[in-house]
């Protein structure tokens, strides 16, 4: 069998898996109206006036966040709750099929593994025994998935018992609110394709995985043949045996494990941080327990721990990352803007940071055992051992407003912030053709910006400076011993040429590798540095996050930074592999 | 009011006792103590300390009866090696130093580094936020608790969070990169995996979490452990992944080596290769590592203290710059003094690991 079968398969199911969390996977829809008895009587459909309860179904668990406001007879608002939810084992038997998304992206992942030679000894036997239990596993769960989720729709539809509880007094907050909360998912209609598109991804992918494969065969050369010689096929071709193309997809399938991995376990501590509804009703004086319970169910906190963070992760691939506690505003309307003061502070610190550190580097490398050389070294070393914020520190102390008054040192812009760039305001003004005002209100949001940034981008400047030097130096002084630098002296290259030609190429793919490493450790340590000049970017909302135990702000935040940093790795990789041929993959 | 030891008697103890209570000097110092006394009565201390260091009889009377020059060991080159550097030794004596003080600090402190001089000390150069002066060398915080005593004292979290969190981290490293490195197959790919995890954690936002997780949640029974001993698990428990895949590719290189082949033919357990054959082999990469890893680790307590993750407890220098941040104004040296004593520190250790990295292995020179 052609190894390119297998790994288009692969691919295949994996988009068709991925696209399908896009479309609404398997919900029920409730068409009857619940039927709620009133104190003591059995129910009477025609008694309920208003049902207020948004019905919020997720993947089959049937939960009633709201509560039902029943207009009974003397003419009160009584509220209700659903005494039955659905059962537990529901819950159990829904979960699973994400638990088996799991398993058969880690599945493939360890396919890929071992197909490339780490586990040598596997008959065809295995193969077989291992693909047919999985499959066995996978119609099992798919057929208990549909039959838990008929039990439910039953269940519900049955009988479904009130329970009346006093007339609210003090609504700090109010249930009936239409305002979306922390999981703000509702889904409606039966099965839907989605649920299909899955189901086949994942049996391409199993299929794919478990294909004998030779792997001595060069890859797609033999189906190209078979096929012919047309010109889409041979652009096919020539991608797909680019090596930096298998390369790229075998990086994004590993990423995929990893990313569910932190969030699992960022998930799990989150949660077990402490209980963010009695330190948001901590101070309310008139909050009843009523209160604590309705605020409770509103954020979703009710639910098990698997429960929320499926719906949390679900949410999260759909592109929706909930609703912050404190503030109730959405956090995908917030987190562009803190990405964008993140990077922007640095990816100037960054570029600075190249720009100086390089020639620095080069010039240490070349006049090594000199003054130069020592100056270098020192200050690296001293770049290595301050930490951030006290440097951060001393930079407050002598250029903001305690002494010489040059630059700010705390916030992103003053107050109040002037119109951005891109702003109505501004772009009103260029169409009326009052350039003047505009290029005024424009250069005064540059130079604001660039006063800002000016303190914690020097000194993120130094910690990334110290790195960077200290690694081109090495580096540079590692090629320059290399044989084709005493090759290319010998045949009497000027001293330039040597130096920028030959010696620093090389020693730009090492650079770049760490680099990039020390990026991702850079956007790690934004929170010290957005604290400290008081940043509104990531860093700083998460550290804040953590002390208002806003959950869904820090495992937005959180989640960012990961995608952040996995990606600034993989792109580095794919540089470095792009640089040197001389990589195996 | 001064206690006295329950045991009566003029015995030595006794008086030690007493001495330890009347300055209030902790156990840990007596544990340091006895550790010291045995290693150097009982487990040969002094005499590997003359080994390493002393060198001077290099002329050995052999079996036959001929004079030889002994041949140096492989840790006395080491040594020879590293006291040709000035900056190493300089290196060395800052690291003992810093050591020393973290040791008997309760002895040399002016002040106690938790209780607050009362009000009338204003008038004698004390109070809250009072300048330095000659009573009170740092100043006095925001608390009025003396800088220089808080200084002094902070040493201790600082060295010994730095060097457990570091010891933890190499152990994990290594046992789980020999591993990896030595037996091939499942094991490598499980182990290597989860170092892939770990290197592409965003360290510091997930440290920030695991601290927080373990100090302020839910599980009370968490909350009980100490916050030293809390950043020293979080910091070992995220910083092993580098070393576990040097160790293991080191491993993998030294294992098809000839002479573990032939230990192998020997009938050498793999337990014996590994630990006698082949990591004895890359121990200078694991110490210097080790070595960087103090210096990392002091940096990561100082910058999760200074976020406000520590405990109003416990004396850091990151806390002392977080809470001074507000008087950054009237008294820059609260802030400063405790933040370059970091700097001090962490420069001291990673001075000691680059000398290490040159004296272990002239190979591995810039």
């Amino acid at each position: 069998m052609d190894k390119s079968i297998a790994m288009s398969l692969k691919i295949i199911g994996f988009i068709l898996i991925f696209t399908s969390a896009f479309v609404p996977l398997y919900t029920i829809s409730f068409e009857s109206i619940p039927a709620i008895a009133p104190e003591g009587s059995f129910a009477d459909p025609n008694l309920l006036a208003e049902n207020n309860g948004t019905l919020v179904r997720v993947l089959g668990f049937k939960i009633d966040y709201k509560l039902l406001s029943y207009n009974t007879a003397f003419n009160r608002t009584d509220a209700q709750f659903l005494s039955t939810e659905v059962p537990s084992s529901v819950i159990i038997l829904s979960a699973a099929l994400w638990f088996i998304l799991i398993f058969a992206v880690l599945a493939t992942i360890l396919g890929q593994v071992f197909q490339s030679g780490g586990l040598k000894s596997r008959g065809t036997v295995a193969d077989i025994a291992a693909a047919i239990l999985l499959l066995c596993g996978l119609i099992a769960a798919i057929l208990a998935m549909n039959r838990s989720m008929y039990i439910a729709a039953e269940r519900y539809s049955a009988d479904v018992f009130g329970q009346t509880a006093n007339t609210i007094t003090a609504i700090t907050f109010n249930p009936n609110d239409q305002t979306p909360s922390y999981f703000n998912v509702e889904l409606t209609g039966n099965i839907t394709p989605g649920f299909y598109i899955f189901i086949i991804g994942i049996l391409l992918m199993v299929t794919g995985i478990f294909l004998p494969v030779n792997w001595q065969q060069p890859m797609g050369s033999k189906m190209a043949r078979q096929m012919g010689d047309t010109k889409v096929i041979t652009w096919i071709k020539t991608v797909a045996s680019l090596r930096l193309t298998t390369y790229v997809i075998r990086r994004l399938l590993t990423l995929i494990p990893l990313f569910i991995a932190i969030c699992v376990m960022t998930f799990v501590m989150v949660s077990g941080m402490g209980d963010p509804v009695a330190l948001l009703l901590l101070g309310k004086q008139r909050a009843t327990e009523q209160d604590r319970i309705n605020l409770t169910r509103k954020l979703g906190l009710d639910q098990p721990i698997y429960v929320q963070f499926i719906m949390w992760f679900y949410n999260l691939i759909r592109g929706n990352m909930g609703n912050s506690f404190t503030s109730g505003a959405s956090i995908n309307g917030m987190i562009g803007g803190l990405v964008w003061e993140t990077l922007k502070l640095q990816l100037a610190a960054f570029a600075l940071a190249l720009c100086v550190s390089i020639p620095l580097g080069v010039i240490a490398a070349k006049n090594q055992n000199t003054w130069i050389d020592s100056t270098a070294s020192a200050l690296a070393l001293l770049g290595q051992s301050m930490p951030i914020f006290v440097f951060g520190l001393v930079l407050i102390y002598i250029f903001s407003g305690y002494g010489l008054g040059w630059f700010p040192a705390a916030k992103a812009h003053r107050i109040p912030a002037p119109a951005g760039i891109f702003s109505d305001t501004n772009w009103t003004l260029f169409r009326s053709g009052d350039f003047s005002s505009w290029w005024a209100n424009i250069s005064l949001r540059i130079s604001d910006s660039l006063l800002h940034m000016a303190l914690p981008t020097i000194t993120l400047l130094f910690a990334f400076l110290a790195l960077y030097t200290r690694l081109v130096r090495s580096t540079m002084l590692e090629v320059l011993q290399q044989d084709y630098i005493l090759s290319a002296r010998a045949n009497g290259l000027s001293e330039r040429v040597i130096t920028w030609k030959h010696a620093f190429r090389n020693t730009l793919i090492p650079v770049v590798t760490f680099v990039g490493l020390f990026l991702a450790t850079a956007l790690a340590g934004a929170p010290i540095t957005e604290t400290l000049f008081t940043w509104p970017g990531l860093g700083f909302k998460y550290v804040q996050a953590i002390g208002f135990l806003d959950f869904p702000m820090i495992l937005g935040t959180t989640a960012i930074l990961t995608i952040l940093i996995l990606f600034g790795n993989l792109i580095t990789d794919i540089i470095y592999v792009g640089l040197d041929p001389r990589i195996e993959l | 009011m001064t206690k006295t030891a329950k045991r009566g008697g003029i015995g030595f103890s006794s008086k030690l006792d007493n001495y330890m209570i009347k300055h209030r000097l902790p156990k840990s110092m007596i544990w340091a103590g006895i550790i010291a006394v045995i290693w150097i009565l009982f487990l040969n201390g002094l005499r590997s300390i003359r080994r390493i260091f002393g060198g001077k009889d290099t002329i050995i009377i052999a079996k036959d009866g001929t004079l030889r020059e002994r041949s140096p060991s492989q840790w006395s080159l080491v040594w020879r090696r590293y006291k040709k550097n000035k900056i190493a030794m300089l290196s060395a004596i800052l690291v003992l130093i810093i050591t020393v003080i973290a040791v008997i600090y309760p002895i040399i402190m002016p002040f106690s580094p938790i209780g607050t001089t009362p009000l009338f000390d204003a008038w004698n150069g004390g109070g809250s936020i009072s300048n330095p002066n000659l009573k009170y060398p740092g100043g006095t915080d925001i608390l009025g608790r003396d800088e220089l005593s808080r200084l002094l004292a902070g040493s201790e979290v600082s060295l010994t969070v730095g060097i457990f969190s570091s010891i933890l981290s190499v152990l994990f490293g290594v046992v789980l990169g020999a591993l990896a490195g030595y037996y091939r197959g499942w094991t490598e790919e499980v182990i290597m995996r989860i170092t892939d995890m770990f290197l592409a954690l965003p360290f510091l936002v997930i440290a920030i979490l695991a601290v927080s997780f373990i100090r302020r949640g839910r599980l009370v029974f968490l909350r009980q452990i100490p916050q030293s001993i809390v950043i020293i698990i979080v910091l070992g428990v995220f910083g092993w992944a580098g070393l576990a895949r040097l160790v293991s590719a080191n491993t993998k290189q030294i294992y098809n080596l000839d002479y573990v082949n032939a230990a192998r033919v020997l009938g050498a357990s793999n337990r014996r290769i590994i630990m006698i054959h082949i990591l004895p082999n890359i121990l200078a990469p694991i110490i210097v590592i080790g070595t960087l890893a103090i210096a990392g680790g002091i940096l990561s307590e100082a910058g999760l203290t200074f976020l406000g993750l520590g405990s109003p407890t416990t004396i850091s220098w990151g806390q002392m710059v977080n809470e001074s941040q507000t008087v950054l104004k009237t008294n820059p040296e609260l802030a400063l003094l405790p933040g370059f004593a970091i700097f001090f520190v962490v420069l001291a250790f990673n001075l000691l690991g680059d000398a290490l990295r040159d004296a272990l292995d002239p190979r591995l020179r810039e």
